[in-house]
């Protein structure tokens, strides 16, 4: 450091030592701000905007809060924040409305129902995953989110109408701060947030239990051995963050106004964004950075808005926002990073077949036999299926080819990608403009949709040379909403979306009928997982699978893990492009509305829930989440509604590939056996044996019944 | 790694040889080869006995010339007794006591053709009636429907079975019946095609219905009078050929042209809309004082600002009703806010449009949204005390009753007017309706309080399959509509039908069957003839409706004031 630079941090430091120059800071900072941005706005920034804008990031904030203490808690995204709250807000509501209740004792009813919920969703459900990987976790916190709202919007619907009380905030104060009225709800936002925010620091400063949960923020392991409960300092931690999330939805829709339980929620994918987003900001730890940043989007939010008249630019330039703000703090965030979501080896990846069992000729001839019997039961199916199921078989077919995409990037390399579909969305929507538009064959659209969606994974992958584990995640999160508000839309970009093409007929092979497309469709997931699988067997997927376990390691003897990262993110958003090169034949056009992010969501639940690291998983997954929905009869979709996927991943939490791994090495035990061949045991591995995962599952489906015990117990 | 994943590296010696490496792939190639082969030969019966779609048409009977003439054969209006045993006239409606049904046609005697398309026989017509299984979403629509006095959707449909009795044999269908074949969606998500999702299930049934159900066309189960279907599911209909007859609500000619001859629609295209808009606008609001703006802005010149969502098809409408109000009208464009069509963000959104609108000193607020977000803007209004005037263009149920009792009523009370495509509720629902009518002298009954038993869509599936010929294709049937006289009256519930002329009501291509609208307020004490409830749309003019170029000049005759002044 020169003694320019050195004076200059000095400086910094002495002046932010104190709480009061940490603030004076801060205030600068955002006059300044607020200054270059109404410069630069087309419509400047009225206070008013700015001052709605802080009221709304403050909602943001709480619900960012309760993100960051849950991480720091229980190493986990959760998925459900903002929805955490909510049932416990449409009851408060509902004794207003329906039951007249005044607002006040309604509300804090609300809140106390909060901490109940919290506590029990905590005990019933995230307990038993205490021991399960974090990534698994994150997937059920999705299930999780989707059974909430469901229970929320079931709850009025007990009711015949709608009932006649008024939700509203006591007391009729109003200002003025041009040109945005502020009442009373704003009012109770702008004093409660903060006293909220004040009283959680106190509490974790001050407070034993407060200190304690720091403490095993920490280090869990090593607070649990010196005596600390971590169990029930996880329980508080959810509780709170359960009132964080119910007050937030209080807040909001006293602010907002009801009118209907329609718009009684914890939001959609786009304000999980914004939580999601100042959570990451604030490194997922630092409570004041996490607020700041909320608070920052809100005010970006309304800035953007109020000059532009369009929610959408905010969409499409939030992607932006989080990926500078995270460029910039890069070297603080592998704190999270390591101690966070990626937690890899937890994974267990399924262990490989000793060479000394797999020469023999009985196991080749079986596992070819097995090989060949599948795809040729998948190739045979369009002989039983109706037509309308060879149209849903060939989704789920496109579907899995984007999952064994997810697997090669996240199972293998672990980069954590939560906009897979919108990769497909780019690569499908090359092929059908260049097809569909510009008469270019349908082989070199198709090659062209790869290579396009191989470019922009790429562009995504170099930021993730420095961002990794949940702000990856975030990150990945953002460009599936921007993608799909604004890329592949054809409203703004026009010469990019063909939202019609005719099915084509290569060489004079027709795949006008859906089973011709599904044979097609079959032949490229055999052939994509044909090359993946060779890629994981290579130099390179050894490379992949070292980093994704100890890139310091790996780095360490020498091995150059940049070129191996990009690869994967070549290759991921390649197969991802040829399945939307796929996707748009089948669908006959680009039609933005399948590439919402919550497909991409779904898509990365349905490869956890397959094995995250198994291509077969990855199938099995696409055929679990899809199938179910096509193929059950109507009601029994419940299996992949977020109480059935939370079944599934308490029974079975190493995926559904598990218990076919397990039932394998428990037929390699015997030919190694019968043969004399003398291997270490075949299920002995870091997959765990047959009999411990076939075991576990059932000792799982038995403790459904069962209070949840202390994780210690199980893990 | 694992059990499929051999590593290529440990490939045991000797077996690296190509075939031995890659003989599997060989295998699956031969095994798709041979289901490529096997697959048309089992399933054969299918393609062999499969029959043209919808709109292929066949070489069955030659097209019939006439006045109006249906797609084929030789049939000419207004001579003989018609298969319901009406004397046949000139200016009889095939229907007695049907206004809006095609003119007549002598009963038709001769060989229609048989399997003319798919779903199509000798003696029946394929229609599927496609509803959504139960959901929470799908039981608060009809928690909503109930509550605004509409019957349920099972006793609509015992109504809607009765007219399919009777349509079947007052209509000429030339030796065919109508057949209705109710569907419960297997692989559709109802809540995300109405969000405009879910297309990969909407196709799915949609090739369900076409290829499994043999179906001519399909329509959407309605709760009460006529349903609609999503633009979502249209396009996949469409790409399975079927004839979809309520399609896609308020989406544009253009998108009804691109599918033609397979969507058709009850409900006015958007893009007449934006010029209705904009003739109403520069004839009847612009260059006037905001008379029912309140505050502040009561009196001021009318600045309008429209609300719209982001959505090519609908901006595309709000542009063209800016570009005609510039063209024709010498009128500055409106100030246009959008929004996304996410309901989790509609509060937030309506909020900050209203600020907007507020601080742009806009005095007339045109709805061109949502009704879910209105109730969000009127809220939001109040709490900004932004009363301006809230502009109806009539679009996607704005303008029903259930809805806007639902609205701030201190903000829209006496502010909120506009324009309305839909049938007044007394003359659809209401005891002189036109079907309690019918039913009564058909029947000998009073209809059920809140249904028509899906009357008007019934009778726009009959003359469309009526206006085809016996040579029934989707492509006839086009050729048929584009030759049907205009259908009803202004005065008539549902106004008039037409697909005689274009958006703009001269050029261009028409696939929507209502073209005009009328004048309507929104009277919160007002009680509704439907349901008895207070709170209810007002018409003004008489009920009078305009079709493009003949709205009148002056200040809108609402809330009492005098028609035309000024």
């Amino acid at each position: 450091m020169t003694p320019a630079r050195r004076i200059a941090a000095g400086w910094r430091l002495d002046a932010l030592a104190t709480p009061a120059g940490a603030a004076a800071a801060v205030v600068v900072v955002a006059l300044a701000g607020w200054a270059v941005v109404a410069a630069a706005l087309p419509e400047g920034l009225p206070a008013g905007i700015a001052v709605r804008g802080l009221v709304l990031g403050s909602l943001y904030a709480l619900n960012a809060i309760g993100l960051v203490l849950v991480f720091r808690a229980s190493k986990v995204i959760n998925f459900a924040q903002a929805e955490f709250g909510s049932v416990a807000a449409v009851i408060a509501i509902v004794l207003v409305v329906h039951h007249r209740w005044a607002y006040v004792p309604a509300v804090v009813l609300g809140l106390v129902l909060a901490v109940v919920i919290g506590v029990a969703l905590e005990r019933l459900v995230i307990r038993r995953f205490a021991a399960a990987p974090r990534l698994i976790l994150a997937v059920a916190t999705v299930a999780l989110a989707q059974l909430l709202a469901g229970v929320a919007i079931v709850i009025p619907l007990l009711y015949d109408e709608l009932g006649d009380g008024v939700f509203k905030v006591p007391g009729e104060l109003r200002f003025t701060v041009e040109p945005v009225v502020f009442d009373t709800a704003y009012v109770v936002a702008i004093v409660a947030v903060p006293v909220v925010a004040i009283a959680l620091g106190v509490f974790l400063r001050a407070t034993r239990y407060g200190v304690a949960i720091r403490g095993a923020a920490e280090n869990g392991e090593r607070a649990s051995l010196l005596g600390v409960p971590t169990a029930r300092l996880a329980t508080i931690v959810w509780a709170i963050a359960a009132v964080l999330s119910a007050a937030a939805v209080l807040l909001r829709v006293s602010i907002v106004g009801f009118s209907s339980f329609a718009g009684v929620s914890g939001g959609g994918s786009t304000l999980l964004l914004f939580t999601l987003s100042a959570a990451v900001i604030g490194r997922m730890e630092s409570l004041p950075r996490t607020v700041a940043a909320a608070l920052f989007l809100g005010v970006f939010q309304e800035a953007v808005t109020w000059s532009y008249a369009n929610t959408t630019v905010v969409d499409a330039l939030l992607v932006v926002v989080i990926l500078v703000a995270l460029l910039v703090q890069r070297g603080v965030l592998s704190r999270a990073y390591d101690t966070g979501i990626a937690t890899w080896d937890a994974m267990r990846e399924a262990r490989p077949i000793p060479v000394e069992v797999r020469r023999h000729p009985e196991v080749r001839a079986v596992a070819m036999g097995l090989k060949v019997l599948a795809v040729a039961a998948a190739a045979a199916l369009p002989l039983v299926a109706r037509p309308s199921q060879e149209n849903a078989l060939t989704i789920v077919v496109i579907y899995a080819i984007v999952a064994v995409s997810l697997v090669v990037l996240t199972g293998w390399a672990g980069h954590i990608s939560l906009g897979q579909f919108a990769l497909a969305g780019f690569g499908g929507a090359t092929t059908a403009v260049l097809y569909g538009r510009h008469d270019v064959h349908i082989l070199a659209a198709t090659l062209a949709g790869v290579l396009v969606a191989g470019a922009v994974s790429l562009a995504i992958g170099l930021p993730a040379l420095r961002i990794r584990g949940p702000f990856l995640a975030v990150t990945t999160l953002a460009f599936a909403v921007t993608s799909f508000t604004y890329f592949l839309n054809g409203r703004f970009l026009d010469w990019f979306v063909e939202d019609r093409i005719a099915r084509p007929e290569p060489f004079g092979v027709s795949l006008e009928r859906d089973w011709q497309l599904y044979e097609l469709c079959l032949a490229g997931l055999v052939l994509v997982m044909w090359g993946t699988r060779n890629l994981r067997a290579s130099r390179t997927g050894r490379v992949l699978v070292a980093g994704r376990d100890n890139e310091t390691a790996a780095e360490a003897a020498s091995i150059g893990t940049t070129r191996a990262k990009l690869t994967a993110f070549v290759v991921a958003g390649m197969i991802a492009g040829f399945a939307g090169a796929l996707y748009v034949i089948q669908q006959e056009g680009l039609h933005t509305d399948a590439f919402s992010p919550q497909v991409s969501l779904k898509l990365f639940a349905m490869v956890v829930i397959g094995g995250l690291t198994s291509l077969p998983g990855a199938v099995l997954g696409a055929v679990y989440v899809r199938g179910a929905e096509f193929f059950l009869p109507n009601g029994w979709d419940l299996l992949v509604s977020g109480v059935g996927v939370l079944v599934l991943l308490m029974v079975m939490p190493r995926g559904l590939s598990a218990p076919f791994y397990a039932l394998r090495d428990r037929y390699l035990d015997g030919v190694a056996r019968r043969h004399g061949i003398a291997v270490p045991r075949p299920g002995a591995g870091p997959s765990g044996g047959d009999a411990e995962v076939l075991g576990e599952a059932l000792e799982r489906l038995r403790d459904l019944g069962a209070p949840a015990s202390e994780p210690a117990a199980r893990g | 790694m694992t059990f499929l994943d051999d590593d290529d590296d440990r490939v045991a010696p000797g077996s690296t040889g190509h075939l031995a490496r890659y003989w599997w792939i060989y295998a699956l190639v031969a095994v798709v080869a041979v289901v490529a082969v096997v697959v048309p030969v089992v399933s054969g019966d299918d393609d062999e006995e499969e029959q043209p779609a919808a709109g292929t048409a066949s070489t069955a009977a030659p097209a019939a010339e006439g006045p109006w003439r249906p797609g084929s054969g030789d049939l000419v209006h207004g001579s003989g007794t018609t298969g319901g045993g009406v004397a046949c006239e000139e200016g009889t409606s095939q229907v007695a006591g049907v206004g809006y049904s095609v003119p007549c046609l002598p009963a038709f005697e001769g060989d229609n053709g048989g399997e003319t398309a798919r779903g199509v026989s000798a003696d029946t017509v394929r229609i599927v009636v496609r509803r959504f299984p139960s959901s929470a979403n799908q039981q608060t629509v009809d928690q909503a429907a109930r509550d605004a006095g509409f019957a349920t959707r099972d006793d609509s449909k015992a109504i809607a079975y009765q007219w399919l009795e009777h349509f079947n044999e007052h209509y000429e269908l030339y030796g065919r019946r109508v057949e209705l074949v109710e569907y419960e969606s297997e692989f559709g998500d109802g809540t995300a095609e109405a969000l405009g999702g879910g297309r990969e299930g909407a196709c799915a049934d949609a090739t369900k219905i076409a290829e499994e159900l043999d179906a001519f066309g399909v329509i959407s189960q309605p709760v009460a009078d006529a349903g609609s279907t999503s633009g979502v599911f249209a396009d996949c209909a469409r790409q399975e050929g079927l004839v979809v007859f309520d399609g896609a609500p308020y989406y544009t000619e253009e998108y009804f042209a691109e599918r033609d001859p397979y969507v058709w629609s009850i409900v006015m295209e958007c893009e007449r809309i934006g010029f209705q808009d904009a003739e109403y606008m520069g004839k009847r609001l612009l260059g006037r004082p905001a008379a029912h703006a309140k505050g502040d802005l009561q009196g001021k010149p009318r600045v309008l600002g429209t609300y719209v969502p982001d959505n090519p098809y609908y901006t595309r409408c709000i542009d063209i009703a800016n570009d005609e109000l510039e063209r024709t009208y010498d009128a500055p464009r409106n100030m246009v806010v959008t929004y996304q069509l996410d309901v989790s963000r509609f509060a937030e959104q309506a909020q900050r449009a209203v600020v907007q609108f507020k601080d742009a000193g806009v005095t007339s607020v045109v709805l061109a949204c949502d009704p879910i977000s209105v109730i969000f803007l009127t809220q939001a209004a109040k709490a900004q005390d932004y009363f301006p005037e809230w502009i109806s263009i009539g679009v996607a149920g704005t303008d029903t009753d259930n809805f806007a009792r639902q609205y701030e009523q201190s903000v829209v009370e006496g502010s909120l007017f506009g324009m309305s495509q839909l049938g007044s509720t007394a003359k659809i629902y209401g005891p002189d309706s036109e079907a309690n009518r019918l039913y009564q002298e058909v029947f000998g009954e009073t209809l059920p309080r809140g249904t028509t038993g899906w009357f008007s869509a019934l009778v726009h599936v009959f003359n469309l399959v009526q206006a085809a010929g016996p040579d029934l294709t989707a492509e006839n049937l086009a050729a048929g509509v584009t030759t049907l006289p205009d259908l009803g009256a202004p005065d008539f519930a549902y106004g008039r039908w037409s697909f005689a002329s274009g958006p703009d009501g001269v050029n261009g291509t028409d696939h929507t069957a209502v073209d005009d609208s009328r004048e309507v307020y929104w009277d919160a004490d007002a009680v509704s003839l439907a349901d008895g409830e207070p709170g209810t749309w007002v018409e003004t003019e008489g009920g009078q409706r305009f079709a493009n170029g003949e709205w009148p000049e002056g200040e809108p005759a609402v809330f009492g004031a005098a028609p035309g002044g000024e």
